[in-house]
Order: structure tokens, then sequence, then C-alpha cells
């Protein structure tokens, strides 16, 4: 077994017993790139020599007793959204292709304290506006997009090249990856982690979290991700819990909520079969299993965009004006058209959004979390975006990935993803756990009771597919 | 009849009062895209929101 291929925990247990050296580890991950990279492109910068000098800090540090904690010496791969001190922060734009910043971000700030190293920064799809990310490649099978926006932390920690990849969380960008790459994603409460020092899609409904190989990852850096941030308007001053404590509990009289409406819409029916699976396995293990009615549902799609929109066309007004070609066509017409959009259209949005957020809480007066398809259909082929339904109709992969995502990202509650089978085709699949506001520890607990009870969880790709 | 909502002229008007210079095959191709968005928007002002106030809120403290 090569060094990438350990968890975090095992890496970090092998470095504490000084049996494996951070450099090695580094090494590993930086080989595990060159390897892959020509085929996934997952990300848009390697920051090998940095990656290594901070590996051999590490060890050093390690080596005189003063370890960081379990993240110590962990390589890391950071969305290209994320400024990143003296290290080119693109958001996969040419509109931002020279630009440095000269500060971290504070999830970077907060990683890097922790001890981490920083090995490339991960292709998005461009600031964050779509779900494709059409610079990679899914590596369960390079014919097929990775999703997105986070598509290139998906590609990156589903091939092992790093063992945590952060993202981004506006209309599903980390858990719409995780679920198509078979990887864990987090999107913690909103307000839960500081988005100082990341490009903006829609500051309403930005989050910020991380992809990780399984489940004890995402909790182990949610710990130093989590935490008041006054430069961030929406953070929220709350105690931080340790994330890791009592994940093993079991869900004994949990009362886990099955949608039969809106998630049920327009789903494979190998995901549904997936996703209905882990929860009969989850009531086996003693789960309680409540139906519930999604409320508002024929108004979540309108009350996202309806808010995405104007936010990004506002955030990009001074560039659209200055360099509008350096866009790509795509998001530059989105970012045109969300400049129509009326004021009184925008606000009714956010009404709607409070309205959608009072039924949701209504809601969980009867369950503690809620499962769900992450998205409707496995990855979709790269070179044409879109999944063809039985019936005949046709959905842009926007449309489908976003209206499983928004929920989460309107409600603000945490939502983990986590792999819970593969298609037929050898493609992952992935299911959402919802929790109340600030209860990412309930979620937590349940996708580990899950990945403890089955094998989808903590897969290296192993990009042995060839393309179709 | 189109409605206001595929109408490329009105669309290009509102591009001018945001301030940005479309040429006019640009409006006309945005304006079909447009379309569907404003539609989907259109069905949230057709509901009756009552009281309720937007999901924002001014925290006057600095820190």
């Amino acid at each position: 077994m090569e060094p990438y291929e350990l968890s975090l925990t095992e890496a970090s247990n092998a470095i504490s017993a000084g049996d494996l050296s951070p450099l090695e580890l580094t090494e590993s991950a930086l080989d595990r790139i060159a390897a892959v990279e020509p085929q996934i492109h997952a990300f848009a910068a390697v920051t090998a020599d940095a990656a290594m000098a901070q590996a051999k800090k590490a060890g050093e540090e390690i080596a005189a007793g003063r370890s960081r904690g379990p993240l110590h010496g962990i390589p890391l791969g950071v969305k290209d959204l994320y400024n990143t001190a003296g290290i080119a922060t693109t958001s996969s734009s040419r509109v931002r292709e020279h630009f440095i910043p000269e500060t971290d971000s504070a999830a970077v700030t907060a990683l890097s304290e922790a001890g981490m190293v920083l090995v490339g920064k991960t292709h998005t799809h461009e600031f964050a506006f779509g779900v494709v990310t059409p610079t990679t490649r899914n590596p369960w099978d390079v014919s097929t997009s990775p999703g997105g926006s986070s598509g290139g932390s998906g590609a990156a920690v589903a091939s092992g090249s790093c063992l945590v990849a952060l993202g981004s969380d506006t209309g599903g960008s980390i858990r719409i990856p995780a679920a198509l790459c078979g990887t864990v994603g987090l999107k913690p409460t909103y307000g839960r982690a500081s988005r100082f020092g990341v490009a903006s899609l829609s500051w309403s409904l930005d989050h910020v979290g991380p992809l990780t190989r399984n489940v004890t990852d995402a909790a182990l850096v949610l710990n130093a991700m989590a935490g008041y941030d006054s430069r961030d308007p929406a953070s929220v001053n709350m105690p931080v819990p340790d994330f890791t404590a009592g994940l093993e509990r079991g869900v004994k009289g949990l009362r886990i909520g099955i949608p039969v409406n809106f998630y049920t819409d327009r789903v494979d029916p190998e995901v549904a079969a997936a996703v209905s699976g882990a929860a009969t396995l989850l009531e086996g293990l003693g789960a309680e299993l409540v139906e519930v009615l999604i409320p508002r549902a024929e108004s979540i799609q309108a009350a996202e965009w309806g808010i995405l929109m104007p936010e990004a066309s506002a955030y990009h007004r001074h560039a659209m004006r200055t360099n509008p070609d350096l866009y790509t066509p795509e998001v530059r017409a989105l970012l045109e058209v969300g400049e129509t959009i009326l004021a009184t259209d925008y606000i009714d949005a956010l009404r709607m959004r409070q309205l959608i957020k009072q039924g949701w809480e209504e809601m969980f007066a009867d369950i503690d979390v809620l499962i769900a398809p992450s998205v409707p259909a496995p990855a979709v082929a790269a070179d044409d975006p879109q999944i063809y339904w039985p019936d005949g109709t046709v959905e842009t992969a926007t449309d489908a990935m976003v209206r499983m995502s928004a929920p989460g990202n309107l409600t603000g509650l945490p939502a983990v993803s986590v792999p819970c089978g593969f298609s037929s085709a050898g493609l992952p699949l992935g299911m959402q756990i919802i929790g109340g506001p600030f209860e990412e520890s309930a979620i937590l607990t349940v996708a580990r009771t899950y990945e403890l009870a089955t094998d989808y969880v903590g897969r290296i790709a192993d990009l042995s597919r060839t393309p179709a | 009849m189109q409605s206001p909502d595929q109408n490329p002229e009105v669309f290009g008007s509102m591009a001018a009062l945001a301030g940005l210079e479309l040429s006019p095959d640009r409006a006309l191709a945005l304006a079909e895209a447009a379309a569907p968005i404003h539609a989907l928007l259109k069905t949230l002002s057709s509901r009756d929101l009552g009281e309720t106030p937007p999901a924002t809120a001014f925290s006057a403290a600095w820190k």
C-alpha cells in the first residue's frame, strides 16, 4: 500500500509512531498527482516545492514533540476560490488569472495552523457558477464530469491526490461533487465556518466546508474550520464542540425523516434504491423512519435562483463592465441575465426563504435528521452535461443537481453527503443527511454509523476505466 | 403574442438600465435565456407572502 492510500487517521497514527514521515506522505501524494493529473486535471496549480517544505517542517515539529494534532502533515487541496497568500487564486477564470492574494483566507489560516500541507489549488467551475467543472474529469470514469462547482476537490480526493480538499456550497457545490466522485462532502450550518477570503457566488447562500475520504476526516477538519470570525458578517458566535466526540454512538432511537415528495421527483431508480436501502439499513440499526412532506416544494427553485443570481451579478458588476470578455460565455450570460432581475423579485425570494425556513423548523418537530439523495443521477457525460429522463424530458445538469441541494442552502441547515453505492455503470451514488441548525454532530454520527455498516465510504478510484 | 419576459426589446432596456451594453444580437440571445428565469421568479410574486419579512437582518453590533 502506498502512503497516499492510507486513510487520514492511519497516516496520522503512522506519523505519530514514527513509521511514516510527513515528507514521505506528501511525496506519495505528489507522485499520485503526477500519475493521475493527465487524465483528471483536478488542479489549477500544484504547489510541490512549498508542499515539500511544509512537510519537512511538519516532520521536524512532530519529531521535536510539537505535534499540532491529527491534521499535522496531512496533504490538503484548496479550491481555487480560497485566497492563499502568495499563490495564484484564479477562481478558474481568466478574470483572476493574475490575482495573487497577500493574505490567506480564514480556512487556509486555520488548516495551516493545524499543520496541513498544501499540495495545490483545485479547479472550480468558473467563479463557482456551475455544477460541471469543465476543466476536470471524474476519476471513476474520465468521460464524465466530476460535478461542481468543487469538482477539482472531488476529483482530487476521489483519486487519492490529497486526503482533504476544501469546497464551497451555494447550490450544492460541495455535496454534488462529493456524491458524483464518491467522497464525503460536508456543508456545515450557515455561519459555522468563516468565508473570509473566499470569492463569493451568493453571500446569502455561500457555505464553506471540506470534501474528505471518510466521515471522521470531515469531523476533524470541521473542528479546525469552525468558529466565530467577525470578518464574515454571517459568522455566528456559537461554541464549537469536538465534532469527533460521540461519532460512534449509533442511531438507536434516532428519528430519520424520509421525504415523500420533492426528493422523490425525477430520480434515477438506482439512486432511489441506494438511498432507500440506506434508510432500511439504519432502521435495522435502531433508527425510526418517519415519512415527511417537504414544505413549499413548489417554491424552492424560485427562491434559490431568485437569491443566487442577483447576488452573483452584483459581485461581478465591476469586472463585467471592465473585462466581460474574460468570462466564459456561459457564466457571462448568467451574470448579464442576473442584472435584469428586479429588486422586488429578489426580495420576494428572500421572503420565501423565510417561509421555507419556518416550514423546515415545523417539519423537524417530528424528526432528528432527514435523508435524501444528494443528486438525482450519477455523473453525466463531460461533453453533454444533461440528464435524459425516460419520459423523454431532458434536464440540464445545473437544474437537476441544484434542485436537490437548494434546500440545504436556503435553510442553512448542515448537510453531509456520503457515498451509498455504485451505479451499474460503476459510478458513485451519494445520499445527504440533513440536520437541525448547528447539529453537525448528529448528521456526522448518522454518516459514521452508515460508513461502519457498509463498504462504500473510503474508496479511491483506480483510474483503470478507459474513456467511452 | 410575446410576454414581456420574452421580448428582446424589454430585456435590452432592462440591461441598458443596469448599465450593460449589449449588441442587438446578444440582447436577443440573452432575452431567450432570461425568459425562463423571469417566469420562474414571477411564481413568487403571485403568492401571498403575508407579513413575512425577508430572510435578512442587520446587526448593529461591531464585533
